[in-house]
């Protein structure tokens, strides 16, 4: 076949062709509307359509059961005696766990009633302080939702009850540094480093735990779940201690190590370990932002706030910056692509 | 990556043993596969990172030109003029990239065309106000067409091309709506809006014909139809914050169901297909959601169905999360007290369900189409 080729110096064995080009080649008119159709039939999978309309029907249909039962309770809560509220929610729970006993894991059913358990485990401890005034903090109600429901998310082998755990253990932390250490600046980057190494271990345990065959936690979507809290909160981090970079405190030179630890372990894993060219342009966008914001905070220290020059040369390093990460990561993206 | 995708080689072969193909056309389809290859559009992360950079630079561009005074911000003809002289330099770099093979020296270039395209749209727009004044009808959607018209077949970046024309379907909008001029024809004057940007949408993303060229106009006016349902889906007399008065929204909510009603089709393979049980419950089941006043669900569909057809990833994320919103919203905006909102919400899941229950008796959810 590759003898047929016009320039004998492509190899187009390397050539990638999906949806995109072959929509091009018939919006040329290089081939015909069968022969894409036949082509989207040869790269594509067959559109499962019962499948999808069937799955849309149970998640918005048990979304919108869910949401009636709650506003049921908003209308009457006044009226409903305390116990009644909190054995209501309880039964909604073991509903809830009821169905994963009865549908058994790894469905879609599953995921939905495990993610509702964990949701009403906290609601619940929200009612339970609401009733009895236990007089906690939010940090408390959220730290004590996370324990609590910690073994469950674990035995549900749920990546949507995962993602709402995570969720709710991110809440605790940034909860508990705002609470309990109430000074500005170092509380922000105490709770940002906080949640970004949090995620990381479990990126890495995420990473570690498909790369064992544990398809549960194998969507790609997990992957940036995790991923983009971290790479949003280090570079806060990053941004914190540039904007001030004399008179660090000990979190904030904790921050100042841990910010380019964390991007090396992320570019790595990406580039070497679980190749993602995805992940890996995150983390570029999230370094070149950094180092943006680094060479602005140099050029205009000493008070050369009106200096012409700087914001030219901004502007062009800015272009070079972000033309070189693109040029770089089409050579990454190549290289995967033809890895074997 | 999870992208599907096949070699060029395996294709061309099946090509030639399914007859779509002869021996003489290989050579050339394998060109044309070739040549599609060097001017693909660069997949979304490339196209958000090239963005972000573009959007940095053109905002150190801009200061520059402010706190050096090089420009006057001042009169509406220079701002014009020094807006002309960006564009050109932008369309300029465009046509300097067409020979440049790919590589850091190209990817420099399209950073910096895109840019100065950015840069010269701003001025161009801020000196149309500046020149006309604020308070002249159809100002920045004359001018954000003219620039849009005049760089669209030069621009490098598909991004541009989105930007720019949604850019004017906006600034046609905030005409209608917000300069309030239309008074009681407001309703009619949006209704012809939403028709002509749901006709452009339908026409330039539904076909495979269209040049792809074209395809980021056809999301544009997509994303322009979403703008008036958000509005839409906000409140039945959502623009009496303008005209003073409340618009009708059932011409537009009815021509969005009879869209969706055709995108099934579309989707299908034929109005013929509508016809048949699963696709007749299904056409049923959006004109009752059309009746019932929900035009956010219903455009959360068309996507999550135009992304799902087209394996359109963005827009099936766009769909799956535009759906929930518009649920929220619809329910909390009906004029009704907690508990018939309970009911309401119970029975339509309980129907959902029920339907879901049907569809698998029927054995409707193990069909495979293409």
């Amino acid at each position: 076949m590759n003898a047929d080729v016009t320039e004998p110096t492509v190899d187009l064995a390397t050539f990638r062709v999906d949806r995109r080009i072959v929509d091009r080649l018939c919006a040329r008119g290089s081939i015909s509307p069968a022969a894409r159709d036949f082509a989207l039939e040869l790269i594509e999978p067959p559109r499962r359509w019962g499948l999808w309309v069937s799955r849309l029907l149970t998640v918005v249909g048990a979304a919108l059961v869910l949401a009636g039962v709650v506003y049921f309770f908003a209308f009457n809560w006044e009226h409903i005696p305390p116990l009644t509220k909190l054995a209501a929610i309880a039964g909604l729970i073991a509903v809830a766990v009821g169905t994963i006993g009865v549908v058994g894991f790894g469905r879609l059913v599953s995921d939905v009633a495990a993610s509702a358990a964990v949701l009403l485990v906290g609601v619940f401890l929200a009612v339970f302080g609401q009733i009895y005034q236990t007089g906690a903090d939010a940090w408390q109600l959220f730290a004590g939702w996370a324990a609590l429901t910690l073994a469950f998310a674990l035995l549900a082998g749920s990546a949507a009850a995962w993602a709402v755990w995570l969720t709710v253990a991110n809440i605790a932390f940034l909860t508990w540094w705002d609470q309990t250490h109430p000074f500005p600046g170092a509380h922000r980057i105490g709770a940002h480093l906080s949640i970004a190494v949090f995620d990381a271990a479990f990126l890495v345990a995420r990473e570690t735990l498909v790369a064992r065959d544990h398809a549960w936690v194998a969507p790609r979507w997990t992957r940036f779940v995790l991923a983009v809290p971290i790479l949003v909160t280090i570079t806060l981090v990053a941004i914190t201690v540039l904007d001030r970079p004399r008179d660090l405190t000990g979190v904030e030179r904790i921050g100042a190590v841990a910010v380019p630890v964390l991007f090396l372990g992320f570019w790595f894993a990406y580039r070497r370990w679980v190749p993602d060219v995805v992940a890996l342009a995150a983390a570029t966008m999230a370094g070149l932002v950094i180092a943006d914001f680094a060479l602005f905070q140099l050029l205009t220290s000493g008070g050369r706030h009106t200096d012409l020059g700087i914001f030219f040369l901004m502007g062009l390093f800015t272009l070079g910056l972000f033309a070189a990460a693109i040029a770089w990561l089409r050579a990454v993206s190549r290289a995967m692509e033809v890895r074997p | 990556m999870s992208h599907p995708s096949t070699d060029a080689v395996t294709l061309l072969a099946a090509w030639r043993r399914a007859g779509h193909l002869t021996p003489e056309a290989t050579p050339a389809a394998a060109a044309a596969i070739v040549a599609a290859h060097r001017d693909a559009e660069p997949p979304l992360h490339l196209k958000i990172l090239s963005a972000i950079g573009t959007f940095l630079a053109t905002c150190f561009f801009l200061a520059f030109l402010g706190v050096s005074g090089l420009i006057s911000f001042d009169t509406g003809a220079g701002l014009i003029g020094w807006g002309v002289v960006f564009l050109a330099a932008g369309i300029g770099l465009s046509f300097a990239l067409a020979g440049k093979p790919a590589g850091l020296a190209h990817d420099f270039l399209a950073q910096a065309a895109f840019a100065a395209l950015a840069v010269g749209k701003v001025l161009v727009v801020g000196g149309a106000f500046e020149q006309f004044g604020v308070d002249t009808r159809w100002v920045p959607t004359v001018a954000l067409l003219v620039v849009t018209v005049a760089t669209y077949p030069v621009s490098a970046s598909s991004l541009d091309r989105l930007l720019s024309p949604y850019a004017t379907f906006a600034a046609a909008l905030v005409e209608i709506l917000d300069r309030g001029r239309f008074g009681p024809g407001t309703g009619t004057a949006l209704t012809l809006y939403f028709g002509f940007a749901l006709a452009v949408a339908g026409g330039l993303l539904l076909s495979h014909r269209v040049p792809m060229a074209l395809r980021p106009i056809g999301l544009a006016a997509l994303g322009a139809v979403g703008t008036v349902v958000c509005f839409l889906a906000s409140g039945r007399d959502f623009a009496i914050w303008t005209t003073r008065a409340p618009v009708d929204p059932r011409a537009m909510e009815a021509m969005l169901a009879l869209a969706l009603v055709g995108l099934v089709a579309w989707a299908a393979g034929g109005v013929a297909r509508l016809a048949t049980p699963p696709l007749a419950a299904a056409a049923l089941g959006i004109l009752a959601l059309a009746a019932a006043g929900a035009p956010g669900i219903v455009f959360a569909l068309a996507l999550l169905l135009l992304g799902h057809a087209r394996h359109d990833t963005p827009m099936r994320v766009v769909g799956i999360l535009a759906l929930p919103a518009f649920l929220v919203l619809w329910y909390y905006g009906r004029d009704a007290d907690f508990l018939a909102k309970s009911a309401m919400l119970v029975g339509s899941g309980a129907l959902l369900l029920g339907a879901r229950g049907v569809m698998a008796a029927l054995g409707w959810d193990r069909e495979e189409t293409r």
